[in-house]
């Protein structure tokens, strides 16, 4: 499609002659472009996270963070550009069929199946990696997760808080390789995101799951993560560890405000 | 001995599950009364008021096909009707070209005709990224399309083979479903219907019940979501939609069959709301609200025409609207709520002496 297609097709040898570290990269974009009509939401945007890596994904409002987001699940087909994961090109390939790869995905706004139970919403999820009986794997998570005395309750009854575990429950009940998460504490009590970031951080410690994580709480971002992307106007406008990006002036201009 | 009773047991734990109202002791009897009034109908009304009947229990396969894919799958339908005549015109043409005797492989073909038409359809609704209100027009239009289409053929040219399509006159002379030498009509076919249905509805019940029926109330609920958790949500739409179409499309070989006679007010829009009535006032989510509904709203329909009442279509239409204002989510749920809570009630006033009687029943 463009000229630099040739020099990306393998984004793992070119990740790695970058950084000159080993662990590849288990996801890459390359020039990754979305229109809507005339505003460009994302542009020409290569964007590369590292298999086990624990990715915070920050910026203003409206800085394209969830459209990257739908144009990695597939949600969104990309005006031009590529998506690769796990070292194969992904881009044309439908959501479900990325789901299939190992992805899973919580949404900005918590997302649940509303009117079922919070056990018949696990089962949902757990179905597609149980064969047969699923009520051991079901109340093994539902315990996991703290939701065992609400497994009964109708999901749409749930605290805004515990509507956002169930769904971080479903969304790591697929067993995924790699884990979006867009807004995970968004609306939840100071404990309950301290709860949210110890789990991440245990996960992240005991598996080799990938995490990216969008987050507006720079304090929750502190918690978690090592490695911060700033997106801005649908482009990477700054790449580097917490500390670099809190001490950032341009950084803080355009996103941090007076902090 | 107990190796059959273990597997009846788990068969009709199939039948039970979180997405059909009914699951207990109190359905299930209820169910069982029903069904031997059902039956025991014809002999206390005779063959040719059981032969009336039969149309109400024989649009419950069409009442069945919509709550099917509307109730369970989200997905609105305003074209039930136009799969259903599809078949019934189909089974008229089979057996009007090769007799009584080719009745089965006429159905047959109906309901294969009905299924294909309606995979046809829903390929290029839910590949072309037709969702929610836009899949009732694009349905609706095809029905009425059909209408258009058939109305005009009235035609020597407008044949298959001996069969007339005959326009506005309709395709009569459609023979009963013949069986091995028995011709169904009255209370023999009555009783097929009554057996057909209730096969159906136990075999749905399952099926919602089943892994696929969660993954269809999961499209149902949330489509992204559902996506998102790996679930092709297309495929099953298509899917569904196919299979609400051999639903209605056996209905409609039932219904030509039963007045051996078809014409293109099965595809008017009068009868095309019919099916949205019954499913809104039994409950979208009840396929035993849909079966019950649909015997009820017809019955009353034609017991309100057979008195001369030409208040019928603005008395149903206020059903509709009493119950989608009273009872959003239709009659079942409500009563299946208010059933529920007086189950309770009289538990909690026998006490608890007798509550372990109940624990006891339950356990057993």
């Amino acid at each position: 499609m463009t000229a630099t297609e040739g020099d990306t097709e393998n984004p793992r040898v070119a990740a790695s002659d970058r950084t000159g570290v080993r662990s590849p990269d288990i996801l890459a974009t390359d020039g990754l472009t979305k229109k809507f009509g005339g505003i460009t939401a994302i542009n020409n945007v290569d964007f590369s996270v590292e298999e086990g890596e624990l990715r915070c994904l920050i910026g203003p409002n409206g800085a394209g963070k969830s459209t990257l987001f739908k144009l990695l699940t597939g949600q969104h087909t990309p005006t031009s550009g590529h998506v690769y994961y796990d070292g194969e090109d992904i881009t044309d390939l439908e959501p479900h069929e990325r789901i299939d790869r190992g992805m899973s995905m919580k949404f900005q706004a918590p997302s649940v199946f509303e009117s079922l139970s919070v056990r018949e919403n696990m089962r949902t999820a757990a179905q597609r990696v149980i064969d047969g009986n699923l009520d051991p794997y079901v109340d093994e998570k539902l315990n996991e997760f703290e939701l065992a005395d609400s497994a009964d309750m109708t999901a749409s009854d749930l605290s805004h808080g515990q509507t956002q575990i169930l769904e971080i429950a479903m969304a790591l009940s697929l067993d995924p390789k790699m884990l979006l998460l867009d807004e995970p504490v968004a609306g939840m009590s100071v404990e309950e995101s301290e709860e949210v970031a110890e789990m991440l951080n245990e996960l992240h410690e005991e598996t080799d799951k990938t995490f990216i994580v969008i987050e507006h709480d720079i304090d929750f971002v502190d918690m978690i993560s090592d490695q911060v992307t700033v997106l801005s106007q649908g482009e990477i406008f700054r790449q580097g560890t917490i500390e670099e990006i809190r001490n950032d002036a341009e950084v803080r201009e355009i996103y941090l405000g007076g902090e | 001995m107990t190796e059959a009773v273990e597997k009846l047991r788990s068969a009709f734990s199939a039948l039970n599950g979180p997405n059909t109202y009914g699951n207990g002791r109190a359905f299930w009897t209820a169910f069982a009364v029903g069904l031997v009034a059902v039956f025991a109908y014809p002999m206390f009304v005779g063959s040719y008021s059981a032969g009336q009947a039969t149309l109400y229990l024989l649009y419950g396969f069409l009442g069945l096909s919509l709550c099917f894919i509307w109730g369970y799958c989200g997905v609105l339908s305003f074209g039930q009707v136009a799969f259903f005549g599809v078949a019934g015109y189909a089974f008229g043409v089979v057996t009007l070209n090769f007799g009584a005797e080719a009745t089965v492989p006429a159905a047959l073909a109906g309901v294969v005709i009905a299924t294909v038409v309606a995979a046809a359809l829903g390929y290029f609704m839910f590949y072309g990224g037709v969702r929610d209100v836009y899949v009732a027009i694009v349905t609706l239009a095809f029905t009425l399309v059909m209408y258009t289409f058939m109305a005009q053929t009235a035609g020597r040219e407008w044949a298959i083979g001996d069969a007339r399509l005959g326009g506005f006159n309709g395709m009569p002379g459609i023979p009963n479903i013949t069986l091995g030498g028995t011709s169904f009509s009255g209370a023999t076919f009555y009783y097929l219907v009554a057996v057909l249905l209730l096969v159906t509805y136990l075999g749905l019940r399952v099926l919602v019940n089943s892994r696929y029926g969660r993954v269809m109330v999961a499209v149902r609920e949330d489509e992204d979501r559902a996506e998102m958790l790996g679930y092709n949500v297309k495929l099953v739409k298509f899917v569904v939609f196919t299979f609400g179409g051999t639903l209605a499309g056996f209905s409609g070989v039932l219904y030509a069959s039963w007045g051996n006679f078809i014409d293109p007010s099965v595809f008017a829009l009068s009868f095309a709301a019919l099916p949205i009535v019954w499913v809104s006032v039994g409950g979208r989510e009840s396929l035993i609200g849909a079966v019950a509904a649909t015997f009820g709203v017809q019955r009353l329909d034609q017991e309100l025409a057979a008195t001369g009442s030409e208040w019928a279509l603005v008395i149903i239409g206020a059903l509709l609207l009493f119950v989608i204002m009273f009872m959003p989510k239709g009659a079942v749920p409500y009563l299946d709520r208010y059933a529920k809570a007086g189950l309770g009630w009289l538990r909690e006033k026998r006490g608890a002496g007798s509550d372990r009687e109940v624990k006891a029943v339950d356990s057993d």
